[in-house]
């Protein structure tokens, strides 16, 4: 049964990325401008890591092959979440402004499901596959040595990045239907990914708790760079899956609370 | 039949009374008449911008802690740094760098690469190129109006975190010449950034997304260029002879240097030089653009 469900959902959302595709591929100069901008951005983002170093000898005890590694690793959360998030994060407002979102109700699909990935936005394709580059190329060149155990709990991590970040996203949708004028939500996403961008290890100890236990951003892109560098921690992959439910299961009761003060503007 | 244009012209009637002859009015009337007329313009657009800017005042200070944060990350991570020996800046130095970051990229801020080009591709410049007054300056007015309300918000804050690390801050100079230059730096900073800024944003008349174009020239390369990330005085001097050349250390870093005071007078005059000179050079391609663009437009609506 669960099975069957999340292959109908899969099927559905892959027409809706086709759809994407297609859209974009109408305009097929402005797509590879934007993949070769975000690529040339990714790059001039790099530069700004390797200048550290000629300053510094470590950042926050981070290296310099490490904290290329934590850029990679922050880049590929980063694309992945503008891929795949934010265009249907800029969409909300407007479905709930609209009134349009009683469509995507009625639908006998999941309705986060569907919000939630409806549009995909390939502009940040480049920095995506240009972050993968990074990483192989470090691990290539020995820069980084990550074992099978370091690679698994990379993965791990990522997972438990990914949900988090989804929760804050969905959230955020929830945010924008019980406001319903609520603009600019995904400034209060960029804030918090401007908070990622550096290891968490450069805050005052203190902080550095409350970014690991309050606002868990320290597992967004900190954990799993030092995983794939330093090896798997079970202390901070234990926390992070418990955040990772806690932080889910919140935004989803959130979401369907949300949903349930919904009144329709009409469609 | 009516064939001559003289008939059509109808019977001459008394000859007209030519209006008094005007008396040329001297260049000082000209200048004060002007002037008074772009006073009079100006502060109505300025206070018609301040009521819209009121409208969303709630987020402004939410906004100024936002200004602040991105700094704060970066000055941490530098107090957090192992230092090389002989290094150019002290803890002490990082943090009023970082402090007073904010508030310079908030002066020379400007987003016309938004709002111009959204004019542009929407037709909404159409509404503003039938008024009798360069389309250029509601968006002058609007970041000027937006600019003073936001540095009422963020200046508060800034000042609030430079009194608690008062004591590990390093002593300044703020005699009258050197605020003068400073806001000289500003001034320069903020004509600069909207001038390179807003020729961006001018081709949009022939592109569909200006953002591309604003990505490659003006954003993280502003930051790494700019001296956001990394204050450019630390940077070894073969990266100096670049940042020297290209128009970004100008919007953001230079004020800061002259605010720090180990620049020499002839590096600040050498500094403006270069700056004004990309001014000229932005505004020239702005402008040509401009014209061009102007008979390229056929966006409808608005």
């Amino acid at each position: 049964m669960a099975g069957e469900a999340v292959g109908k959902h899969l099927r559905i959302l892959l027409q809706f990325w086709r759809a994407s595709l297609i859209q974009a591929m109408e305009y097929r100069t402005s797509f590879f401008l934007s993949m070769l901008a975000n690529t040339i951005d990714f790059t001039v983002g790099l530069a700004q890591y390797a200048l550290f170093f000629t300053v510094a000898e470590t950042v926050a005890g981070w290296e310099m092959p490490q904290l290329l590694a934590f850029y990679g690793v922050f880049m590929t959360v980063f694309s992945l979440h503008f891929i795949f998030l934010y265009p249907n994060l800029a969409a909300i407002s407007r479905l709930v402004n609209t009134g349009t979102l009683d469509l995507v109700l009625v639908k006998p699909v999941s309705a986060q499901v569907l919000l939630s990935f409806r549009e995909l936005s390939f502009e940040e394709v480049g920095s995506f596959l240009a972050a993968q580059a990074l990483l192989a190329g470090l691990w290539a060149t020995g820069r980084i040595a990550p074992g099978p155990a370091e690679f698994a709990g990379f993965l791990l991590a990522l997972l438990i990045s990914l949900t988090l970040i989804h929760a804050l996203f969905l959230f955020l949708l929830g945010l924008a239907v019980w406001f319903e004028k609520l603009e600019n939500t995904s400034d209060l996403l960029w804030t918090i990914f401007g908070l990622c961008r550096y290891p968490t290890d450069v805050f005052p100890r203190r902080w550095r708790w409350v970014f690991t236990a309050v606002v868990p951003i320290a597992f967004v892109a900190t954990t799993p760079a030092a995983i794939l560098c330093r090896g798997p921690s079970l202390d901070s992959l234990g926390l992070g899956l418990a955040m990772a439910s806690l932080f889910g299961l919140m935004a989803r009761a959130f979401w369907r609370w949300a949903l349930r003060g919904y009144t329709s503007a009409g469609g | 039949m009516i064939t001559s244009p003289e008939a059509l012209r109808g019977p001459p009637g008394p000859t007209p009374t030519s209006p008094p002859p005007e008396t040329p009015p001297g260049p000082v009337a000209w200048v004060v008449r002007a002037t008074r007329r772009r006073w009079r313009i100006g502060s109505r657009l300025v206070s018609a911008n301040w009521q819209m800017a009121l409208g969303y005042r709630g987020m402004l200070l939410v906004d100024s802690f936002r200004a602040m944060l991105n700094p704060l990350v970066l000055v941490l991570a530098w107090l957090s740094v192992t230092r090389q020996a002989g290094g150019e800046f002290s803890d002490g130095d990082y943090l009023l760098y970082y402090l007073a970051l904010p508030v310079v990229t908030k002066v020379s801020e400007c987003w016309t690469v938004f709002t111009l080009s959204e004019e542009i591709r929407t037709g909404t410049l159409n509404r503003h190129l039938l008024k009798p007054l360069h389309p250029l300056w509601f968006h002058v007015a609007e970041h000027l109006t937006q600019k003073i309300l936001q540095l009422l918000h963020l200046v508060p804050v800034v000042a609030t975190l430079a009194w608690a690390v008062g004591p590990r801050l390093p002593a300044l100079d703020l005699s009258w010449p050197r605020l003068v230059v400073m806001g000289a730096a500003l001034a320069l900073a903020t004509i600069l950034r909207f001038t390179m800024t807003t020729t961006i944003a001018m081709t949009g008349f022939w592109i569909e997304r200006v953002e591309n174009l604003n990505l490659v020239l003006n954003a993280a390369i502003f930051a790494l260029m700019g001296g956001m990330v990394v204050p450019l005085e630390t940077l070894p001097s073969w990266m100096r002879w670049v940042t020297d050349f290209l128009p970004y250390r100008y919007t953001l870093s230079f004020p800061l240097e002259i605010l720090r005071g180990r620049i020499t007078p002839g590096q600040a005059a050498g500094g403006f030089g270069v700056g004004a000179m990309w001014c000229l050079a932005w505004f020239v391609v702005g402008q040509r653009l401009w014209r061009r663009g102007l008979l390229a437009y056929t966006a409808h609506g608005g």
